[in-house]
This record gives C-alpha cells, sequence and structure tokens, in this order.
C-alpha cells in the first residue's frame, strides 16, 4: 500500500513538473511574441487555422503592401496567406516555404521577385536579418535560416558582436518593455490577413520610370547560387510554384537582371508573371502608388482583383465563401472595408 | 564561475542530478568532485594548487596532530603553526597591498623614498571564506569541541563545499559533519523551496542590485555632474545594492545546497529592520558576525592580557566602567578583523570596521543618556514612530559608512561626502535631472515597486515563514505568485546585451 502511494505521489509531482513547464513556455511565447518583435504578416501568418490556406504567398513588403487577401476571398472564395516581411532577401524564399510546409498545404506558392536582383548588401543588415529571424517562431528551421544569414553577414564584412542574441532574442529584447505602446500593442490591427492598408501617396513616379528593358546581364553571383538552390529545392519537392515580378521602380541593371532571373526560372519550367511588362497597365501610376516601390490601397486593389483573376481562371481553387469554417475571412474583409472608408472618407465597394 | 550564468545553471543540474542516481554511500564524493571543478574553474595552475593544498594540508594534518596530542602544550603549538600558515597564505595572496601601502604611508611620514608598486596575485575563489573555516575547524579540535576528521577526503569537501566558496555563509565542522557525508534522498518539496529561494535570490540581484548599481556607478564616476540630491540618492542606494546582492547570491546557493538537502546557516535577517547598529550586526552577515565572535571576540576576552587589564580598569575606574574598557577593547579588536577581512586598503578598514565600531561604542555609551532625557521628556519608546526613527537612523549611519567601503580610497569617500552637501533640491522636481544619471523613469519606477516587494517580503519574514505559506495555499495563487516572480526577473532583470554580467560585490573578499 505504501508503495503504491509512494508511486502516485510520484505521478503527481512529475505531472506538475510538466504542467509547470507547459504554462511556462506558454506565458513565455506571448511575453515575447510582444516583446521581440513588432506584428507583422508573418506574425499575423501563425494566427491561422492550420490547413486553410488554399494559397501561400511569400516574399518581401511588395507582398503585403499590393496583395489584399480578403479582397481576393470576397471575390473569387479562395484563401491567400501572406508570409511576408519587409526587405526580405530572395534566399528566405526556402525557408519561408518551410516554415508555411508546417502549418498550411496550400495548392500553390506565389514566390515575389522583388529582391532576386537586389545586391546583397541592401538586403542583408543586422536589423534586417534580426527583423526578419525574429518574426520566425523558434525552430530547427529558424536556426539554420539564421546559419545562413549570418554567415552571410559575415562574409560581407559585417561585424557581429554576440551572435547569440540572433538565436535567443530575448537577451537583447527583454528589456523592450520600456517601449510597449498602445500603438506597438494593438498594430496587429493594422494587418487584414497579413495585407497592410496604406492609401497615402508619398512618392510619385513617372510612367518611363517604370517602364520594363529589353536584354539581360548576370545576377550577382551570390544571388545567382541562391536562386538556383531554390529552383532545385522547389522541384526536389515539387512545389506547385509562380514567381511574381511586382509593380516596383527597379534601377535598370536590376531590371536586367531580372530578365536573367526570369530566363533561368523559366529553363527550370516554372511559371512567372512580370507585372512590370504586360500589355496594359494594372495601375494608374499617378494616383496608385504609396511609393517608388509599393502601392497604396487603390493599386493595391486594382493588382489584387487582376491577379486574383488570373489565378482563379489558371488554378483550380477552391472557393470557401459559404463554409463557416471561413468566416473570419469575411468578417476580416468587412473591418478592411470600415478601415478604407474612414481612412478615405470613401466607399470601398464603389472602387470595385 | 559567475552564479547568474548558463554555465553556473547547468554546473548545478548536472551536479544536483549525478548526486541523486549516485548509490547514498558515495554521494558526498560527487560533491567533492564538483566542488573541486568549482574551486578550480578557469584557474587551475601551480600557483592555485600550491594555495589551496598549504591551507588545506595544513588543516587536516595539524588538526589530527592537535587532537593527537590534546591536553598537552604541544597542541597549542601546533594550533599556532597551522593557523600562522594558513595566515600567511592568505595575507600573502590577499593583503600585500594593504602591507605594502602602510609601508608606503610610514615611508612618506618619515620622509624615506619608497617607491609603491601594487601587486595582483591570482587568489582562488573563496580564499578568505575556506580560510577563516579551516582556522575556525583547528580551534574547535584545539577546544575538543569536535574531533578532527581522518578522512583526507572528506576533510576536503569541509573546506570547498561548493555553494559556500562565493560568498559565504562561513560554516562550521560540528554543524556540517553529518549533513555534508550523508547521501541525502531526493524530495520534492525541498527541491520547490530551492528554486524558490534561488528565484528571489536572482530577483533580488538582477531587478535590484544590478539597477541600483546604474546609479550608484554613474554618480561616483562623476561627481563633478552628479552630486548633492544625486550624492544623497546614492549614499542611499548603495546598501540596498549591496543587500540585494548579498543576500541574493545567498539565496541561491542555499538554494541549491536545499535542493541537495544540505542546510547551510542564514546569514541575514531583514537587517533593515535593525534598531541599532548592534543589532543591524546580528542580523547582517550572520555567520561572519558567529565566527568574529567565537574565534576573536571570546579568545581576545578570555586571554590573560585583557583578564588583567579588567581586574586593573575595575579597581581604577569602578565595576561599572571598568568592565567596559576591556570590552571596548576586545570590540576594537574585533571590528578591526573584520575591516581587515572587508578589503586589504583603509578605506574598507574604516568603513567596515572603524567606523561601526564607533558608532556602536557610542550607541552604547550614549544610549542611556538617551533613555533618561527621553523619560524625562516622555516620549514613549514604544510607538511605532519611535521605533520608525531608530530603524531609520540606524540605516542612515550605516549608509554613512558605507560610503568608505564603496569609494576606491578614503580620499575619494571625503570627496564624496563634500559633494553630498552640494545644494541643487530641484533634481528631485525638474522631472527629468534625477533621470539622467544611470536609470531613466521607468526604471525608477521598477526598482520602487521591487524594493517595496524586497522590504515587504523580509518584513514578513520576520513573522513568519514565507516560503512555507506561500506552499500552503492553494495551486493557483502559488503558482501565479511564482510565475509573477519569474516573469518580473525575466522581463525586468537587468542582464543580456547592453547589461553587465550580474557581479557579486562580496565575492571579492
Amino acid at each position: 500500500m505504501r508503495k503504491y502511494m509512494n508511486k502516485c505521489y510520484i505521478y503527481i509531482y512529475i505531472s506538475r513538473v510538466i504542467l509547470f513547464i507547459i504554462v511556462f513556455c506558454m506565458l513565455w511565447n506571448s511575453v515575447f511574441k510582444i516583446l521581440n518583435v513588432d506584428a507583422n504578416p508573418i506574425t499575423e501568418f501563425y494566427k491561422e487555422d492550420k490547413n486553410t490556406m488554399d494559397i501561400a504567398y511569400i516574399g518581401s513588403s511588395n507582398v503585403f503592401m499590393h496583395f489584399n487577401a480578403t479582397l481576393a476571398y470576397d471575390k473569387y472564395g479562395f484563401t491567400t496567406g501572406l508570409f511576408s516581411i519587409g526587405s526580405a532577401p530572395f534566399m528566405t524564399s526556402k525557408y519561408m516555404i518551410e516554415e508555411v510546409l508546417k502549418y498550411q498545404r496550400p495548392k500553390l506558392f506565389i514566390i515575389d521577385l522583388s529582391t532576386v536582383a537586389t545586391d546583397s548588401n541592401i538586403v542583408f543588415t543586422e536589423n534586417n536579418v534580426r527583423n526578419i529571424s525574429n518574426s520566425f517562431k523558434q525552430s530547427k528551421n529558424r536556426m539554420n535560416l539564421l546559419n545562413e544569414m549570418l554567415s552571410k553577414l559575415k562574409a560581407d564584412g559585417v561585424e557581429i558582436e554576440k551572435d547569440y542574441t540572433f538565436y535567443y532574442p530575448f537577451l537583447l529584447y527583454h528589456n523592450s518593455w520600456k517601449s510597449l505602446t498602445h500603438e506597438k500593442l494593438t498594430k496587429s490591427k493594422n494587418y487584414f490577413k497579413g495585407y497592410y492598408l496604406s492609401e497615402k501617396q508619398v512618392a510619385t513616379i513617372s510612367y518611363s520610370d517604370l517602364q520594363w528593358v529589353d536584354g539581360s546581364e548576370r545576377l550577382q553571383e551570390y544571388n545567382n547560387n541562391v536562386l538556383i538552390d531554390t529552383l532545385e529545392y522547389l522541384k526536389r519537392k515539387n512545389i506547385e510554384v509562380i514567381f511574381t515580378v511586382p509593380i516596383k521602380n527597379y534601377d535598370w541593371h536590376v531590371k536586367r537582371k531580372t530578365n536573367r532571373a526570369i530566363e533561368i526560372i523559366k529553363s527550370y519550367g516554372f511559371n512567372y508573371i512580370n507585372f512590370n511588362d504586360l500589355d496594359t497597365n494594372i495601375v494608374d501610376f499617378s494616383t496608385d502608388l504609396y511609393d517608388w516601390g509599393h502601392l497604396n490601397v487603390y493599386g493595391a486593389t486594382k493588382y489584387t482583383l487582376y491577379f486574383s483573376k488570373y489565378l482563379k481562371e489558371n488554378y483550380d481553387l477552391p472557393d470557401h465563401r459559404n463554409d463557416n469554417k471561413y468566416s473570419s475571412w469575411k468578417s476580416e474583409y468587412e473591418r478592411f472595408k470600415i478601415e478604407f472608408n474612414n481612412l478615405t472618407k470613401k466607399n470601398f465597394d464603389d472602387l470595385i | 564561475m559567475n552564479l547568474i550564468s548558463f554555465i553556473f545553471a547547468m554546473f548545478c543540474i548536472l551536479t544536483i542530478l549525478v548526486y541523486f542516481v549516485t548509490p547514498k554511500k558515495i554521494r558526498w564524493i560527487v560533491l567533492l568532485i564538483s566542488s573541486l571543478f568549482f574551486l578550480f574553474y578557469k584557474n587551475f595552475n601551480v600557483v592555485t594548487i600550491l594555495q589551496a593544498l598549504t591551507i588545506f594540508l595544513s588543516a587536516y594534518i595539524f588538526a589530527r596532530l592537535i587532537e593527537k596530542y590534546k591536553d598537552t602544550h604541544k597542541s597549542k603549538i601546533f594550533l599556532v603553526i597551522s593557523i600562522l600558515l594558513i595566515l600567511l597564505v592568505l595575507m600573502y595572496f590577499k593583503y600585500s597591498n594593504l602591507f605594502l601601502i602602510t609601508i608606503d604611508h610610514i615611508c612618506n611620514i618619515l620622509k624615506i623614498d619608497y617607491d609603491l608598486k601594487l601587486v595582483s596575485r591570482n587568489s582562488l575563489i573563496g580564499l578568505s571564506y575556506y580560510s577563516l573555516i579551516m582556522i575556525g575547524y583547528l580551534t574547535d579540535v584545539y577546544r575538543g569541541s569536535v574531533k578532527a576528521e581522518k578522512n583526507i577526503f572528506k576533510c576536503a569537501l569541509f573546506m570547498a563545499y561548493f555553494p559556500i566558496l562565493n560568498s559565504g555563509p562561513f560554516i562550521k565542522f560540528e554543524n556540517m559533519k553529518d549533513t555534508l557525508y550523508e547521501g541525502h534522498k531526493f524530495s520534492y518539496k525541498r527541491m520547490c523551496n530551492g528554486l524558490i529561494r534561488i528565484a528571489w535570490g536572482a530577483f533580488k540581484i538582477l531587478v535590484i542590485s544590478q539597477r541600483c548599481g546604474y546609479f550608484v556607478n554613474t554618480v561616483w564616476g562623476d561627481l563633478a555632474k552628479f552630486n548633492g540630491v544625486y550624492s544623497i540618492i546614492a549614499a542611499l542606494l548603495f546598501p540596498v545594492e549591496l543587500y540585494a546582492n548579498f543576500s541574493g547570491s545567498i539565496d541561491i546557493i542555499m538554494g541549491v545546497s536545499e535542493i541537495i538537502g544540505i542546510g547551510l546557516p542564514e546569514n541575514f535577517d531583514s537587517p533593515f529592520f535593525s534598531k541599532t547598529m548592534t543589532e543591524f550586526w546580528r542580523r547582517w552577515h550572520i555567520t561572519l558576525g558567529a565566527w568574529l565572535r567565537d574565534y576573536i571576540f571570546y579568545p581576545i576576552q578570555k586571554s590573560s592580557i585583557i583578564q588583567k587589564l579588567n581586574k586593573f580598569c575595575k579597581s581604577k575606574f569602578g565595576k561599572k566602567v571598568g568592565k567596559k574598557i576591556p570590552l571596548f577593547i576586545s570590540m576594537f579588536i574585533m571590528w578591526l578583523c573584520i575591516g581587515i577581512w572587508h578589503g586589504g586598503e583603509y578605506h574598507y578598514i574604516i568603513g567596515s570596521g572603524i567606523l561601526q565600531f564607533v558608532i556602536i561604542f557610542l550607541e552604547d555609551t550614549l544610549t542611556p543618556i538617551s533613555n533618561k532625557i527621553n523619560d524625562k521628556l516622555g516620549i514613549n519608546r514604544e510607538t511605532f514612530g519611535y521605533k520608525l526613527y531608530q530603524v531609520t537612523r540606524t540605516f542612515l549611519l550605516f549608509s554613512f559608512t558605507m560610503i568608505f567601503f564603496r569609494a576606491t580610497g578614503v580620499a575619494e569617500a571625503i570627496e564624496f561626502i563634500k559633494s553630498m552637501f552640494v545644494s541643487n533640491p530641484w533634481v528631485l522636481f525638474d522631472n527629468e535631472s534625477l533621470y539622467t544619471a544611470g536609470l531613466d523613469m521607468l526604471d525608477f519606477r521598477i526598482l520602487n515597486i521591487s524594493l517595496i516587494v524586497l522590504f515587504v517580503i523580509d518584513y514578513l519574514k520576520t513573522k513568519f515563514d514565507v516560503r512555507e505559506k506561500l506552499f500552503s495555499q492553494n495551486i493557483v495563487f502559488r503558482w501565479t505568485v511564482i510565475f509573477v516572480l519569474l516573469f518580473s526577473i525575466i522581463i525586468f532583470g537587468c542582464y543580456g546585451v547592453g547589461y553587465n554580467a550580474a557581479d557579486f560585490i562580496y565575492r571579492g573578499f
């Protein structure tokens, strides 16, 4: 009897310890989600229910400022997860796909090519590496991403002190409670299923700047290797993918380098769309640009309507509009419209 | 090995795990190996080995000889030789500079040309602690209150038991001999108690002490800029920094030892609630006080010279005053020792020795007069207000003495005291100035809240066992308190990038 009681106590103690650790980890996760990183489309992506995404659109800010997934859902009923973050180097694509596949089984991946030809020293900065990696959940995939980004930073001659703070960001950010503001805590409200609404127009670009060029030139060796590595990975994994070159004011060399990237992509048999090189202009350059590289809500609406129609027509995508499981998509679209109407004093329905 | 470090955490986890999976009979060997690893961690060389071996072998061999020749004059000779050997090592490695500075001062007075060159010697962690512990052990064997340990390895464990090496407490062989070598059973309750104590210690160090340190160090670092109110606040914050740091590190090592099953003597008993300096020193660094009482004060008191002096003074000045003079002489020697132990420099001797003695002497002499005046004025000494005044007075006096302790020299301490008289009270009221001395407004708020928590807990500790009370609560309340404590450390603790590693002020002694 005594032996039996002792055994019972041992089980009770072990389960208490396990429960304590679980509660601690949950609290830790919640606290450092707030302290480590501001809300962004990646942190928003993690909030979605498992296996509810038909498409995953990955890349940089040209994803979350250009494609309004709630509008695409309202129009055609398919769901698009925007796994994107500002200034994400193209090399992050592979890791983003890996991360998406942990939580979702999308039929199609859309990969943003806006940084495929960008010189690495522009996108590889310490802040950028921290911002991107901190948005990923702790996992082996995040470690691999960090290892690659840090070795690239070091290869570029960037001096990095205290590498461990990249892997364990709370050592750096636990003190960020001092900068907690109401705005920071409610920032996720500015995202609508990952789409970031901005009605502003801070810069205008002439049509001639946006005109695409013919011809190609060699990609930077690093970018070339990353592209081939990513394409090999996609082929190996047998992933259905479409590459997009977003509407943006590129440097002449970058345009030609992007052409080279498209040639390589084509040689692997993957689909692509260069939105700067279409027969018709989707957006009005005098009113629809936020700045030199991004669309405002007017441009994003036109872009989304055009691209989602293309996707619906060319891929077998389901319609979830009558499925209660996806009701959050509808409510987010309604929230988006209210926010649009408040910001612009216009009716969004008149726009579409 | 820093107590607040990943390596120390891993070291403790590994030691505890191996300890409890090893057969009971040989568990003390696990502690011995861990302790030796801790002792020589990153400091394993011929000098440190010789240093430890000299003290250890002096204690071990002479303790056996003292016991063998008990009740003969030889045992006294062996005791003196062994103590001298240990003191020689301690002096050579810790107090050479005190000796050199003294020579320099004498040469200055005699106007002799002397080129002062201070030395830096590589001493092992805890040298001051285990040297005194072993002197205590030898004295106890000589007095016959304990038997000399025959097993050389068990004796080594007593000297080098790793939790005490960092900042004490001082242990006595008669209290440790059974518990240290006994193979303790694992206890869930003890583990929980120990972990809570470790967390509380970490809170004191990382949230309170480190934060106070930023302000104190900034002010001390630039007295031309930060004077007046800044200096006064720094002077008041330093004892709190010291207390949170020292008692926090004691909490951590007591927690670790508690998990293993080896109880260590308490070193603090809410000292900032003391009404007199005498009481303060009964509640601050208790084990050092006890050691000095047992091995310095009583032997001096019982010495033939003091006994003769006692008789002489009684006959000359009467019974009441006469018995006080030898008592104060013994006390002065004891306080001088405390000052020397705290550091081989004059400002330590003044701050933690002579000034403490002076205050206690004045307290003892003036209290009867003060009591008479109070009685005549009809002041009730039992009211809360009067007790608060006494507690505040003790704290302020201690804060003043600690200026010498914190300074790098006597001249700097005097400079600091002068800086306190600069008049700039607007610093407190202009909303910004106060927050330019290392702590911003939010840090001050966190510090204020943490200090309230610290003093409330300290006060409650005088009434009941706080941990016992916590564990008698239901699981929701209990876990809420624990999680609040843990996340306060994680979020508000001063560690990681931008912060220096949590150093232990008392580790240097």
